[in-house]
């Protein structure tokens, strides 16, 4: 089954997309608001006191810092959840790399792959695709507008690879 | 994979009264404890400053004695405890904690608080400080009494050498406010940088969640050294460390410099968030849109910045140099030009709008008038000559208590009014909120206005007694003080009677078209969850409607 994974990959996928949740900001914004608040913290405790009182408020300047940090990454680790739908002629893979890095596959032939909406699903126009024996979700974290828009793409994507027989074995 | 919900109708099981209130991880529930545990321990507190006023409103002491002698210690006592509390576990825990975390990740769309068991730890030590706050107060403390008369500020040496361990409790009360503030403050940081809804850009952010941006940053940068500095208080009282004793080779004023260096930012803690929700309310009841929203942002920024280099002009008298004391007068009255934009902003926002007299924009014009009577004297006070005449006299309590217990408290009712129908789903009656409003204006400016005429006079700040020439502004404060009471009493009434038998509103956004933050967008009360699906910027943009 691996081996014929590695084979598709190497052929173009005719839809490739990666889609992950939304974050208001990136690492590099996140990693230059920690620098700014570690200068604030630190430096006014060596500049202004002698270096016995700065020994007394480092400690918590230091702590506070670490905490920024810790929890701030702990957030951006948290939502490094990236789903990867690829859709080649005769097989649709979908990869979910889960916060913690596990990595969940699931496969189908696009021929018999079913794309559902559902209107009381958990979230509002909850998105799935069934194949395989299994329904599994995509890109729950997404708005109802951009789910619905990903069910038309994949939908247009099978249609063209159903209309031109490509699929069938 | 993660496989489609088998159960495809989603419901959220209903929590029971105890795992709903007392171990809440729903930022909603957090915000509303919040704002009812600081309205009990805002009510402790005020119940000593009317006791105080009491004991003022004639020379002579008839109340507070013992053993038919003054009992200044007693006095002492009512004077820290009342400071700790409104400082430390009334003004910030409501506006930062209650409606920071009600309103901020409502009105940037986030489904809760970046970390919301972090939220619940935050409020749980600041309910532990709260407790040890009050405990200290009756604990065995100085003089042979019970609790502590130090003052809010607990300044060396007086806070070394007080006897009895209520003063440890009270340092460590600090303590654990301190780290429920840093904890608060670094979850609602993360909340507004990674949450925010798709397209909302920091120019685009709502003034409110910009407000406690700011405060969190304020409370980041300054709760490190205030932890330092009374961590130091408590080795030099159990430990035999001498920082702060001069036989030791210490310095006193080296604590006053670093109580300052949180005391001046933890002003604007206080007053920041404040300013975020009259922002909101003068724009709705004004019918316009905010005046200058870039400048109103950049104007909190430098607020926030400035309030770290200005903290001596707390303490002109201990002895600084000539210019040591003139780089932080001209510092001072800086603050006074991004203060000015906002007030000329939020004046500007009403000017050729339809004004809607309703009880929460009553109190944001009564914000407006106090608080920039508070301002005008912090200018007046900000002068290192002229300080020293004001110095520890009233004129500088009737300022202080101009931009808090004016300013800040005004933000507050401003808000729950603003507010309570969103978050109780009920109305409260709008002839009761202005008579509330009313009174306690009328009540609040006889009581502290006076104040401003004693200190000019010469009293003196912190005694349990006065001389005769002062009789007749103590008396006109103290009935002041009683009517503002007063009012408080009647609020509480107001709020049981909102949420018992208030008329239920549907309409989401019921202040009108104006009121156009995501929250407005919402039922009465809210669902328990909310924003599980992102809110897109058709919702939250109105720019182009207006």
């Amino acid at each position: 089954m691996d081996l014929e994974v590695e084979k598709l990959n190497r052929e173009e996928p005719l839809l490739s997309l990666t889609i992950w949740p939304h974050r208001s900001c990136d690492r590099k914004t996140f990693i230059l608001i920690l620098f700014i608040i570690s200068f604030i913290l630190i430096i006014p405790s060596f500049l202004f006191l002698s270096l016995s009182f700065a020994i007394s408020i480092l400690p918590f300047s230091l702590l506070s810092i670490f905490l920024f940090f810790f929890v701030g990454n702990k957030n951006f680790n948290d939502a490094l959840l990236i789903e990867k739908l690829k859709i080649y002629p005769k097989k649709i893979i979908l990869e979910r790399k889960e916060p913690n890095n596990e990595i969940k596959k699931w496969h189908s032939n696009p021929y018999w792959t079913k794309v559902n909406i559902y209107n009381n699903g958990p979230v509002e126009s909850y998105l799935t695709l069934k194949g395989n024996g299994k329904e599994v979700e995509l890109g729950s974290f997404l708005t109802p507008e951009e789910r619905i828009n990903l069910k038309k793409i994949i939908d247009d994507t099978l249609f063209k690879l159903s209309s031109s027989n490509f699929s069938r074995y | 994979m993660a496989e489609a919900s088998s159960n495809i109708t989603h419901s959220h099981e209903k929590p029971n009264f105890f795992i709903r209130w007392f171990m809440s991880t729903n930022h909603k529930d957090i915000g509303i404890l919040y704002i009812f545990t600081a309205a009990f321990f805002g009510f402790i507190s005020v119940a000593f400053t009317v006791y105080m006023r009491l004991e003022l409103m004639e020379p002579g002491v008839q109340y507070m004695t013992i053993d038919d002698q003054p009992n200044g210690h007693l006095w002492n006592v009512l004077i820290t405890g009342h400071g700790v509390l409104m400082m430390f576990f009334v003004v910030i825990p409501a506006l930062f904690g209650g409606f920071g975390n009600y309103f901020m990740p409502l009105m940037i769309g986030a489904p809760d608080m970046a970390f919301p068991r972090m939220n619940n730890l935050s409020y749980w030590m600041y309910v532990a400080g709260a407790s040890l706050a009050t405990l200290s107060l009756i604990t065995p403390g100085g003089n042979g009494q019970l609790g502590s008369g130090v003052g809010w500020i607990l300044y060396a040496p007086l806070s070394t050498s007080e006897m009895g361990m209520s003063m440890d409790l009270a340092i460590f009360a600090i303590h654990l406010s301190g780290a429920s503030s840093i904890l608060g403050a670094i979850n609602m940081i993360t909340t507004f940088l990674n949450m925010r809804a798709p397209g909302m850009t920091l120019h685009k952010t709502p003034l409110f969640p910009w407000s406690i941006l700011i405060t969190a940053f304020l409370a980041l940068f300054s709760l490190p050294v205030l932890a330092g500095a009374i961590t130091m208080l408590l080795t030099d009282r159990n430990f035999g460390t001498a920082f702060f004793d001069p036989a030791g080779g210490g310095d006193p004023v080296l604590y006053q410099h670093l109580l300052w260096f949180f005391g001046h930012p933890e002003v604007y803690m206080i007053i920041v968030p404040g300013f975020g929700i009259v922002s909101h309310v003068i724009a709705t009841f004004s019918r316009k849109p905010i005046f200058g929203y870039l400048p109103m942002i950049y104007a909190m920024i430098a607020i926030g910045a400035l309030g770290f280099v200005v903290w001596a002009h707390h303490m002109y008298t201990v002895g600084m140099s000539v210019t040591q004391q003139a780089y932080f007068m001209l510092a001072t009255m800086i603050i006074a030009v991004p203060t000015g934009i906002k007030i000329f902003s939020w004046i500007a926002t009403m000017w050729g709008g339809s004004i809607d007299f309703k009880t929460p924009m009553l109190w944001c014009l009564g914000f407006l008038f106090l608080f920039t009577v508070g301002g005008v004297t912090g200018i007046v006070l900000s002068q290192a000559g002229v300080d020293r005449a004001y110095h520890d006299t009233y004129y500088v309590v009737a300022h202080f208590h101009y931009v808090m217990s004016l300013g800040a408290v005004f933000c507050i009712f401003a808000g729950i009014y603003y507010w309570i129908g969103k978050m109780s789903g009920r109305q409260y009656p709008e002839w009761a909120g202005k008579l509330h409003f009313w009174l306690m204006f009328i009540g609040s400016n006889i009581t502290f206005f006076p104040q401003h005429f004693l200190g000019r006079q010469g009293m003196p700040r912190r005694y349990i007694d006065y001389p005769e020439q002062f009789a007749l502004w103590n008396y006109v404060s103290s009935m002041g003080a009683f009517m503002s009471f007063g009012s408080f009493l009647f609020f509480i009434g107001i709020i049981f009677y909102t949420l018992i038998w208030g008329k239920r509103i549907s309409e989401n956004a019921y202040w009108g078209e104006y009121a156009d933050t995501l929250e407005w967008t919402l039922p009465n009360p809210p669902p328990e969850h909310t924003f599980e699906t992102l809110p897109t910027p058709e919702m939250w943009d109105k720019s182009k409607q207006h």
